[in-house]
């Protein structure tokens, strides 16, 4: 499905998911028995892992029998998915919410200012690898410490979104959140009782640590609430799932634009699939021009980290699902409004997937900012 | 979504190495452990593993539960969570051996049943009969004390510290125990009163670090009857007498309607996943080898779980 979602009138649920053991995303790389016998993983799942473990969860509610002949309406049947759309995952701990961090900022060496990517205009671009070509590039004036920050605070991504430096307190690492668990597995014959040869596999679980959960905002399921234990990832492990009453996407308005203002930043909050790698499928590739409901809007420059390569395991299918490239979350782009207000740009962006693939399935969950003018505090 | 569910108490009656492999230290062969905590774990794969080829079930059923053994035409209608610690054995001044736990470990004990409750309305009852949370520092009556200075304190290898002997939450988890899985005729019903000891957070996590048994191991040259030469490791091994307790779950069968047995099939998922369930417990040996060195006598295991009568088997 291309498009943008998040203006259904389906009511919005809010889901927290404590994991009860480590728990296992694999990696798209091949992990075949007796070939690979590492298998890589990630800490934190994309967002189609966790819409299809809740969606099997449902359907595990359901009678089998109907959802492959006539389907339901929120889950839909094996062809064709239905009314139930993830629009957000980020992590919690302790009531505090946190999201990817915006690439490129991050604390200065040697100090605890934080940094974050300001535009530099160069009025002549003698040569540019991509297209559309940009005349504005974002960098960071003082050296950053090596390992970046890869989470930050929901107070910390208000903050960026408002145009402001977050302060260094709002950022975290991984280690802050996960810690890597490996695990050695055999597989024993069972009339020999002797482990079987090339049957050793090697995979590094990850456990969250004190009070970390995953958060997921859904909307357009028939079930009043989802509370229980359910499987997550690979491996059958566990979490439990509880319906949570505030939604702390109200805490992230769009921020209120002066009237002089033409420009706004683009935030992924997660991974996206565009049909043209790092640019959605409606700004031309040429000119970087671009229009959408009515508003048009001209790319000025982007933030954007290595891709990554999402895939998943299609469990009707029984196969893996098709390999993408995505655009890492935490990326952002600047654009400029054309035609239409600031205002218009919100109504359009703020709070919707705009993946043009598997947009329902959570991907490209996006917020609009200010654009920042200070460099650090 | 998991629909029904029980808990799982393994106790360790010979030592039990679950590994992790070799590694760099001054244990060779270390068991499992939570990379948090440092605590003792048995992955849920090996016990899956061990149920697998103990379960007193026909091929199909075993099919059905577990999942095809080569393939993936479905997965398994069973699902466990990692073998957790409860109770661990420690040297006693008194008393032999005290069973070892500490507030954090009841604490998560506590919120893994109360993870079950929330899909068994039946197991809420059980929950709730649990005290909320337990005291450092607390025995039940004198098994394990002797009296210092006016004092009762217990002697656990070397550490020495103060107990109150009569703590009433200490008592009720015991009630517990002994209601749901060290029944009257369990051997060790009788002596987990006298046993069981809670000690701080920080002295618990020193004993499962500590205190495993570290055995060496050689392999003898057939020819001279002396050592082969680098043949010489040691490997870390649970202790006996260790409790530990996994979370048992089903799921409705994950299989086309036309292929499941018979005798666990069901319109209804919630039915089916208790019918899953019920099976496994029924085909649940008494003992069980888990972990290494099988044929040296290690990792022999005793089962038992709770079902919604309140009565452990």
């Amino acid at each position: 499905m291309i498009g943008m979602l998040g203006m259904g009138g389906n009511e919005m649920k809010v889901f927290k998911i404590a994991p009860l053991d480590p728990l296992f995303f694999r990696d798209p790389r091949p992990f075949t028995a007796g070939e690979q016998d590492w298998a890589g993983s990630f800490p934190f799942p994309w967002p189609g892992t966790v819409y299809g473990a809740i969606r099997s969860a449902i359907l595990s509610r359901r009678e089998y029998k109907k959802f492959l002949t006539k389907g339901y309406t929120d889950i839909g049947n094996p062809k064709q998915k239905g009314t139930f759309h993830l629009r957000a995952l980020f992590l919690s701990q302790n009531g505090l919410y946190y999201f990817p961090s915006p690439a490129g900022v991050g604390l200065e060496k040697g100090a605890k200012n934080v940094c974050v990517p300001t535009p530099f205009y160069l009025p002549e671009v003698i040569f540019s690898p991509v297209t559309p070509e940009v005349t504005e590039f974002l960098y960071v004036k003082k050296d950053l410490k090596a390992s970046l920050p890869l989470w930050i605070s929901l107070q910390g991504l208000k903050e960026f979104l408002n145009g402001k430096t977050p302060r260094y307190t709002n950022l975290k690492g991984n280690e802050d959140f996960f810690i890597p668990e490996p695990k050695v597995g055999i597989k024993r014959d069972p009339n020999t009782h002797a482990s079987e040869l090339h049957q050793l596999y090697r995979a590094i679980h990850y456990r969250f640590l004190n009070n970390v959960n995953l958060t997921v905002i859904v909307e357009g399921i028939e079930e009043e609430t989802l509370s229980g234990v359910f499987t997550i990832g690979g491996e059958r492990r566990t979490a439990m799932v509880k319906e949570e009453s505030s939604n702390p996407l109200s805490l992230l308005p769009p921020p209120k634009f002066d009237s002089s203002e033409k420009r706004f930043v683009l935030y992924l909050a997660t991974p996206a699939i565009f049909e043209r790698g790092w640019l959605p499928h409606w700004v031309d590739e040429e000119t970087g021009e671009g229009e959408f409901e009515d508003v048009k809007l001209k790319l000025v420059s982007a933030a954007i980290s290595s891709y990554l390569v999402v895939s998943g395991w299609d469990v009707q299918k029984k196969g893996p699902k098709d390999l993408y490239r995505a655009v890492p979350a935490g990326s952002f782009y600047i654009f400029e409004v054309l035609e239409g207000s600031l205002g218009d740009v919100a109504e359009v962006f703020h709070k919707r997937n705009i993946s043009d693939i598997s947009p329902e399935e959570g991907y490209g969950f996006a917020l609009v900012g200010k654009v920042f003018k200070e460099v650090s505090q | 979504m998991i629909r029904k569910g029980t808990i799982l108490f393994v106790t360790v009656e010979t030592p039990l190495h679950a590994g992790t492999g070799a590694e760099l230290g001054i244990v060779d062969l270390p068991i499992q452990r939570e990379r948090h905590t440092g605590w003792p774990k048995v992955e849920a794969s090996g016990l899956k593993g061990a149920l697998r080829e103990s379960v007193d079930l026909s091929d199909g059923l075993k099919r059905a539960v577990f999942g095809p053994e080569e393939g993936d035409l479905h997965s398994g209608a069973l699902v466990l969570t990692d073998l957790r610690i409860l109770f661990f054995p420690v040297k006693s001044g008194k008393g032999t051996f005290a069973w070892v736990t500490s507030p954090e470990v009841f604490a998560r004990f506590h919120r893994d049943l109360a993870a079950l409750a929330s899909m068994d309305d039946e197991f809420l009852a059980i929950v709730e009969e649990l005290p909320e949370e337990l005291r450092e520092n607390t025995v039940i009556g004198n098994g394990l004390t002797v009296e210092v200075n006016g004092q009762s304190t217990v002697l656990l290898e070397e550490y020495s510290f103060g107990v109150n002997e009569d703590d009433d939450k200490l008592k009720k988890f015991v009630e517990w125990l002994q209601k749901y899985v060290f029944k009257k005729q369990n051997p060790r019903h009788a002596d987990l009163p006298q046993k069981i000891c809670v000690v701080e957070n920080d002295m618990f996590n020193d004993f499962v670090k500590m205190f495993t048994e570290v055995i060496t191991r050689t392999k003898i040259d057939q020819a001279t009857g002396t050592v082969q030469t680098g043949a010489l490791w040691n490997e870390e091994y649970l202790p006996a007498e260790t409790i530990m307790y996994s979370l048992m779950m089903a799921t409705p069968l994950m299989m086309k309607n036309e292929e499941k047995p018979e005798e666990l099939k069901n319109n209804n998922p919630e039915k089916e996943a208790k019918k899953v369930l019920q099976k496994i417990k029924e085909g649940l040996p008494e003992y069980l080898f888990l972990g290494g060195n099988e044929t040296v006598g290690k990792g022999l295991v005793s089962l038992s779980v709770i079902d919604k009568t309140g009565e452990a088997s």
